[in-house]
């Protein structure tokens, strides 16, 4: 089993963070620039839109799919996430993304436990290992960090 | 935020540690006693610096029926990267960008 676990402390209230995470008012102001639409709850649809950039680059219309599998706003979020970015990824299996909010002195204390099993494409990708795919978890964390905290991302 | 970039600094100053960060980024999700028999090291030794790595945010772990398992948490190094490294390697990489373009047109 591949398990890939990333956690980043945020100075906001967990429901900033949620709110940071699964409204498309906020998702696609850091990171990837991604539109992300949840419909939350169990059962629900979850859809990532390619920005701009990326139609510009020939991807899919939806570039992530997958369904909400446990909801518990804002402390927990378990979705499968099925990465379509191009045909050969959209040929491997299925994966699970659970997010888990804990609020620890005024703080939100996130962690990403991305479960990969027998998808080593959308694992290489998401772990940040592939250096033109831009840098996976980490850098969407360590983004969403920065826009919570400031209110500005990074850029780029 | 300046108090956990201390602890990043100090957690990946120490030479064991840095080696089990390697170790969990060559296979990732071990057991502590996994981790034991890659290092000439007493069980405690072993104990004390996952704990380091685990209060700087590096590691971090998640259990699994009776088994704890430790994972490579590469959130804080990319945080480094993007508020340290950064910012001073940008400049210098503009400048060779720069330079390359203007040798390639003269050719």
């Amino acid at each position: 089993m591949s398990v890939q676990v990333n956690r980043v402390f945020i100075n906001a209230k967990p429901q900033q963070v949620w709110d940071g995470i699964t409204s498309p008012e906020f998702n696609d102001k850091y990171g990837f620039r991604c539109v992300s639409e949840y419909e939350l709850k169990v059962g629900g649809k979850f859809r990532a839109l390619a920005s701009k950039e990326m139609a510009a680059h020939g991807a899919p219309e939806i570039i992530i799919d997958g369904e909400v599998l446990e909801c518990d706003p804002p402390r927990r979020l378990v979705q499968t996430w099925h990465a379509m970015f191009s045909p050969e990824i959209g040929a491997e299996p299925v994966t699970t993304l659970t997010w888990e909010l804990e609020e620890q002195y005024g703080s939100t204390r996130l962690t990403v436990t991305h479960e990969t099993t027998d998808a080593p494409m959308t694992a290489a990708m998401t772990s940040g290992e592939i250096a033109d795919a831009g840098g996976g978890w980490p850098y969407l964390l360590s983004d969403l960090k920065t826009f919570l905290e400031s209110g500005a991302p990074m850029g780029g | 935020m300046t108090e956990d970039d201390d602890r990043v600094f100090k957690a990946l100053a120490d030479p064991t540690r840095r080696f089990l960060l390697d170790l969990l980024h060559a296979r990732d999700g071990r057991t502590q006693s996994e981790l034991e028999g890659e290092l000439a090291m007493s069980r405690f030794g072993v104990a004390k610096h996952l704990k380091v790595l685990e209060e700087a945010g590096l590691v971090v772990t998640r259990r699994v029926g009776r088994e704890k398992l430790h994972h490579l948490n590469p959130v804080p190094i990319r945080l480094i990267h993007d508020r340290w490294i950064d910012k001073y390697t940008e400049p210098r990489v503009a400048a060779l960008t720069e330079l390359k373009a203007q040798l390639e047109s003269e050719e």
